[in-house]
């Protein structure tokens, strides 16, 4: 296949002919060309900068081998010491030191001349250019002829303007800055609120700051009292100066609610104090010093008091007992602030309550019983003027009868009491029993002594046991013989009231003041009186060996101070002794539970109140724990069987449920006869002699077809049958009726048979029925 | 100057000689003028590229040597 192609002029001819332009000759100068141009432009020019470079860094180097050589230039230091000096090169250069030593002296003293003259040429400062300069303390703080260094205060620019220059001592100002810390810190641990707003209004103070306990004070306070310079012996504050000079011009300037003010302000005590304080990281030594207060040592204080309690218990043993508080450890306690205090305090008492306890010697004691009657005397005859019916008089006439306790127990008198509380006390059970009396003969005698009488019985009243035995043994007795004749019950001898609690008892049991229980409870009383006896010797026991271990632990810690006594001693010792005591503990114990007789009874009761057996209790507790009862056909089964238990047992032991037996006693009544027809001939008729009363023939089948469903009815109708039960129990009956009464002609008690003629049939019937069984 | 191939693949193939700003029209012009067809018979192609007549061969860049193949409509 060949190319058609066309020359160049062939082409531009064409071209011409088509009206286009000619070719262009030449090379194509496309964009490509023009960035290779381009490239090869900036390589050229780069190239000629570097020679450039080159050529300049060859310059510079050349120039700085010369400055070097300049610098080089002249002599070496061997050279120069070789060249200057030949022999004494040593001498030379000492004097040359000397003189340059010379010289820098010179130049010192010189410069300090001139220092010293600058110094001259400034102002002359004295006493007198301090004057009217402020200072941050107190007067009082500068003691006489005392040396102190005063700085003058930082502050900001603006605060000098205001206020001027102010000396302060550093260590002053460092001391009365921790002052007041210390100070805030205090009203810390107040309670912020104080509940008055004095500070606010009474005192004429401006309003507090939020939260004012804890702002701090950081430098000298602002507000700090100073004085100035050069009028010395007035202090700065205008306000202070007039209440402080004393002087009646200055204070009549003053409004007397100012004054007020201000004396109050003075000697204001502030009441608050603030309870939680925070820790902080560093102390000052006094801040520590004050904050950490060493806690005394407990154990001293705790050894003491053993020791007095054992004091006690060794000093009273004849004594009677005393109430005495449990050891309180009084670390616990937090109210406790003072420990020492409290101890010794708790000594006293405790020696004070010793010492009346064995003072009261018999004298002492027929002493205080002579006050009391002596005194006892004159209420009587403050007494003595008339009836008095006061409330209580009232009260007791008008208790009821039925009470056995009615007149109140006698009070011990008071002042016996005071005098003698350990002899009241031993004899107040014995009291509480003894006023015991029978209603009847109380309602007599109010309604017929006379106001003799009652003065007397308040009189008895109000003594107390110890005092009148003799007397109060006769008197009730007396009163009773005497006013209640009628009555025979108090004829009976009874055991006197005053021989004791036994008597007592008697006297109570005798008047049905409460029941003897039967055997049963007499059992369980005693069984509950055993069991209680049974933990109180537990107690004593338990008490016993945990005294006897404490000695033994006292005794060990004795010996173990003992130097001889080595550790292994110590050890093996202790180890036996342990032993010893594990020993007895377990004798202890069998020996304990031997009279060990637990009375437990256990009772399950059901909802409606009824007692369970085992059986029900258990199916009882089952439901419970499965959550599931037994369904209804069951429940009701069950409550059928209860409900029949219910009823027999309601049941009379006499009659029938029916009541038979009584409606068979009503009949022979109204028929008059010893016997009763039930039923007569084919027809059940009854005899018109009978028919007094007409349910006859009913009651007669009654029975029999209720009771055994025998064919008592049918012999009726085959036969006639009398019965004749006249205290017949309904038991007697049934058999009669009963199935087991095989022939029952015989058995209709042998009274009277009135249908002879019916006995064949009659045993026919028996045959049958037997047959039929 | 620029010279370009046009083969029709038929039997016809042509070198032509022009410019870069010559347009399609131009160009299909001196192809028709060489191979004696009409020249608004001819239809420029690279792949499926048709070249319009009013758009010049640099906008198309047709660079010297190409090939452009050549169809009849």
């Amino acid at each position: 296949m060949s190319e058609i192609s066309a020359s160049i002029a062939e082409t531009n001819a064409l071209r011409a002919k088509l009206g286009l332009k000619p070719l262009k000759e030449g090379p194509e100068s496309s964009s490509a060309q023009i960035a290779e141009d381009n490239l090869r432009r900036q390589r050229d020019e780069e190239a000629k900068k570097a020679r450039e470079d080159a050529i300049k860094q060859k310059i510079q180097k050349s120039k700085n081998r010369q400055e070097l050589n300049k610098v080089r230039a002249g002599k070496g230091l061997g050279e120069a010491s070789d060249n200057e000096d030949d022999g004494d090169d040593v001498y030379k250069w000492t004097l040359k030191n000397r003189n340059k030593e010379k010289e820098r002296q010179a130049a010192a003293a010189a410069r300090r001349e001139r220092e010293l003259q600058e110094m001259d040429d400034m102002a002359e400062y004295d006493e007198k250019s301090l004057a009217g300069l402020k200072v941050g303390h107190d007067m009082s703080d500068f003691g006489e002829g005392e040396e102190r260094i005063l700085t003058l205060k930082d502050s900001t620019i603006l605060e000098n303007e205001e206020e001027g220059d102010e000396l302060i001592n550093v260590d002053m100002s460092e001391r009365e800055r921790l002052e007041k810390n210390l100070e805030n810190k205090k009203k810390k641990n107040r309670p912020v609120y104080s509940g008055f707003d004095d500070d606010e209004f009474t005192l004429g103070g401006k309003k507090k700051n939020l939260l004012s306990q804890y702002d701090e004070v950081l430098g000298t306070e602002q507000g700090n009292e100073g004085f100035v310079i050069g009028k010395i012996g007035k202090p700065r504050r205008a306000d202070q100066a007039g209440g402080e000079s004393g002087s009646l011009q200055s204070r009549s300037g003053m409004t007397a609610k100012e004054i007020m003010n201000q004396k109050l302000k003075e000697s204001a005590i502030a009441l608050t104090y603030n309870k939680t304080q925070q820790a902080q990281d560093y102390y000052t030594k006094e801040e520590a010093e004050i904050t950490f207060k060493k806690p005394k040592k407990k154990k001293k204080s705790r050894s003491r008091k053993s020791d007095n309690w054992e004091d006690d218990e060794n000093g009273d043993g004849q004594a009677m007992e005393i109430e005495r508080p449990e050891p309180i450890d009084m670390s616990e306690l937090n109210f406790v602030d003072d420990e020492d205090l409290q101890e010794s305090l708790a000594r006293a008492r405790r020696i004070a309550t010793k010492k009346t306890i064995k003072k009261l010697t018999p004298e002492q004691i027929a002493k205080n019983l002579a006050e009391s009657k002596a005194l006892e005397m004159e209420t009587d005859e403050i007494k003595e003027e008339g009836l008095i019916i006061s409330d209580v008089s009232e009260f007791v006439s008008n208790l009821s009868s039925t009470s056995v306790f009615q007149q109140p127990v006698a009070r011990p008198a008071p002042t016996a009491t005071a005098t003698a509380p350990v002899k009241a006390k031993s004899e107040e059970p014995v009291e509480k029993v003894a006023r015991v009396k029978t209603p009847d003969s109380e309602d007599v005698k109010m309604e017929e002594t006379d106001a003799d009488d009652t003065t007397q019985e308040q009189n008895l009243r109000s003594r107390t046991r110890a005092e009148s035995e003799d007397e109060e043994e006769e008197m009730p007795v007396k009163t009773e013989e005497e006013e209640s004749t009628s009555d025979a019950s108090f004829l009976v001898a009874e055991p006197l009231v005053s021989r004791g609690l036994g008597s007592t008892l008697a006297l109570l049991r005798q008047q049905g003041a409460y029941e003897t229980g039967t055997a049963e409870h007499a059992q369980t009383a005693k069984n509950q009186s055993e069991r209680a006896k049974w933990l109180a010797d537990n107690k004593l026991r338990e008490a016993k060996l945990a005294r006897e271990a404490a000695l033994a632990k006292a005794k060990d810690k004795e010996r173990s101070r003992d130097k001889n006594y080595s550790a292994r001693d110590r050890e093996r010792d202790r180890e036996y002794e342990n032993q010893r005591r594990e020993q007895q503990l377990m004798d202890e114990r069998e020996a304990r539970m031997r009279d060990y007789k637990p009375d437990v009874k256990l009772e399950y009761i059901d909802d409606s109140g009824n007692r369970l057996n085992t059986k029900e209790a258990f199916r009882q507790l089952s439901h419970a724990f499965h959550g599931k009862t037994s369904g209804k056909m069951k429940t009701e089964k069950r409550m059928k069987k209860l409900e029949d238990e219910k009823r027999l047992l309601s049941m009379s032991t006499t009659d029938t449920p029916l009541n038979m037996v009584s409606a068979f006693q009503e009949r022979q009544k109204a028929a008059g006869s010893a016997h009763i027809v039930l039923a007569v001939g084919n027809r059940n008729a009854v005899p018109s002699s009978l028919s007094a009363a007409g349910v006859g023939g009913t009651v007669s089948t009654m029975p029999s077809g209720a009771r055994s469903g025998t064919a008592s009815t049918a012999g009726g109708s085959k036969g006639s049958s009398s019965f004749a039960a006249p205290n017949q129990t309904s038991q007697a009956t049934m058999s009669v009726s009963g199935v087991h009464a095989p022939n029952r002609e015989k058995v209709t008690f042998g009274l009277k048979r009135k249908a002879e003629s019916t006995a064949g049939t009659a045993t026919d019937e028996s045959a049958t029925k037997k047959t039929r069984n | 100057m620029i010279e370009v191939v046009c083969n029709d693949r038929l039997g016809k193939k042509v070198r032509v000689k022009c410019n870069g700003d010559d347009t399609v029209g131009d160009l299909k012009k001196l192809i028709a003028a060489q191979t004696g067809t009409n020249w608004e018979k001819i239809v420029l192609k690279k792949w499926y590229n048709v070249y319009k007549d009013h758009i010049t061969l640099d906008d198309y860049e047709i660079h010297d040597g190409m090939n452009i193949e050549l169809y009849y409509n």
